[in-house]
């Protein structure tokens, strides 16, 4: 086996068609050259780094790390989300697992990248922490509210009246009983070289809102043949401005939605929204982190690091959805 | 040792015989996780910590007991 580390900016024609369709092989999910490019350059370094693993010639492996900065007790350090982690199938083992990460790290290290974090699949998960790669942090939440609920179970369409009743009722009880207080991470985003470039992602499809001051991003598309609207963050975090998200799309979006869901890790309830107990949850998201050197940080900066409870952490992370 | 070997690969891998030739290459259920759980079960057997490279090159009887006998096993 081969191993090749590139920048995104390095990549060629072919490497990001060949990445294209191992993604689909692996996650039967199509992403263009265009998708991939707007997910790995639109960061605060203007670049993601990629191991691409190579057997007989062939692209059967492939790992990226999107980078930027976290500010973790008020010090701005480099720190790297890794995504996209697949190997074909038919080639998939733990050596070459393991070397596929093994270089991986060894990439980030010398690009700079101090910190590591990502939210693997389920598939991922056990291999990396068993390996020792990472630590578990711990699991996100999905926070949702089934609007109308005929569109997220086909069979309960002549509940739909009272589903809308229901969740405005509830919206309106949780509004009486929020609180304006916000809640301050130890561990968040460093926003302004952040905002710059992250929502340029993907397809570059996210909607913007404001209500009474509290402002936040959102997406409207199918996921898994729902119509979901996904808050993806919401800027100051407190329970009012998550219940005036909840309100804002009830307000002006909801022809366009049956299904509300938040994913992400909050330390208050009473959002608006129900959290699903994590045995319920559709999907699980493990989330997991690593020091790649720990240089200007001390332990109790490292051990917020591994701690959920300090995290801002939600879908503006990664779109793993 | 080699009978509690092959012991555990029967119960991880749930099949009815193991053999000293048996590999990932020749038994479809040992995988990526399975191998993982015969690391797991071996720690716990032999009483002996298993570093990530040593998980990594167990696809096979001969490699557990080569690297279980110079883990002074």
């Amino acid at each position: 086996m081969e191993f090749v580390c590139k920048k995104t900016t390095e990549l060629s024609k072919e490497d990001l068609h060949k990445i294209g369709s191992l993604f689909s092989e692996v996650f039967n999910q199509v992403r263009t050259e265009e998708v991939l490019l707007n997910q790995y350059l639109n960061n605060a370094f203007g670049t993601s780094y990629h191991v691409l693993m190579y057997d007989d010639g062939q692209l059967i492996g492939h790992n990226a790390g999107v980078p930027g900065y976290l500010m973790i007790n008020g010090k701005k350090v480099s720190a790297l989300n890794n995504v996209d982690l697949m190997i074909k199938e038919e080639k998939r083992g733990l050596q070459g697992f393991m070397m596929l990460v093994k270089k991986a790290w060894a990439f980030y290290k010398e690009q700079g990248i101090q910190l590591i974090y990502s939210l693997p699949n389920n598939n991922s998960h056990p291999l990396l922490v068993k390996l020792k790669f990472v630590n578990d942090i711990g699991k996100l939440y999905t926070y949702c509210l089934p609007y109308r609920i005929g569109g997220v179970k086909k069979g309960l369409a002549f509940a739909n009246f009272l589903s809308k009743r229901l969740c405005k009722l509830w919206v309106f009880c949780s509004s009486i009983l929020a609180s304006e207080e916000v809640t301050t991470f130890r561990i968040q985003r460093d926003y302004e070289s952040f905002e710059r470039s992250r929502y340029k992602r993907s397809d570059g499809q996210y909607s913007f809102g404001e209500l009474k001051g509290a402002k936040f991003v959102y997406k409207i598309m199918i996921h898994e043949g729902v119509r979901t609207a996904f808050i993806i963050d919401v800027y100051d975090k407190s329970k009012m401005a998550f219940c005036r998200a909840v309100n804002y799309l009830l307000k002006n979006e909801s022809n366009n939605f049956d299904l509300i869901l938040y994913v992400g890790y909050l330390p208050f309830v009473n959002i608006g929204l129900f959290r699903v107990p994590h045995k319920y949850e559709p999907k699980q998201f493990n989330f997991v982190g690593h020091v790649l050197n720990s240089e200007g940080l001390d332990d109790k900066d490292k051990n917020d690091y591994m701690d959920i409870n300090r995290w801002d952490i939600n879908l503006a992370d990664d779109d793993i959805i | 040792m080699e009978e509690k070997i092959l012991n555990v690969l029967k119960e991880v891998l749930e099949i009815d015989s193991a053999t000293s030739e048996l590999s990932s290459s020749n038994c479809e259920m040992w995988d990526s996780m399975a191998q993982l759980n015969i690391a797991a079960e071996l720690e716990s057997a032999f009483d002996v910590s298993l570093e990530p490279e040593e998980i990594a090159g167990m696809a096979s009887f001969k490699e557990i007991v080569n690297i279980l006998k110079a883990k002074g096993i």
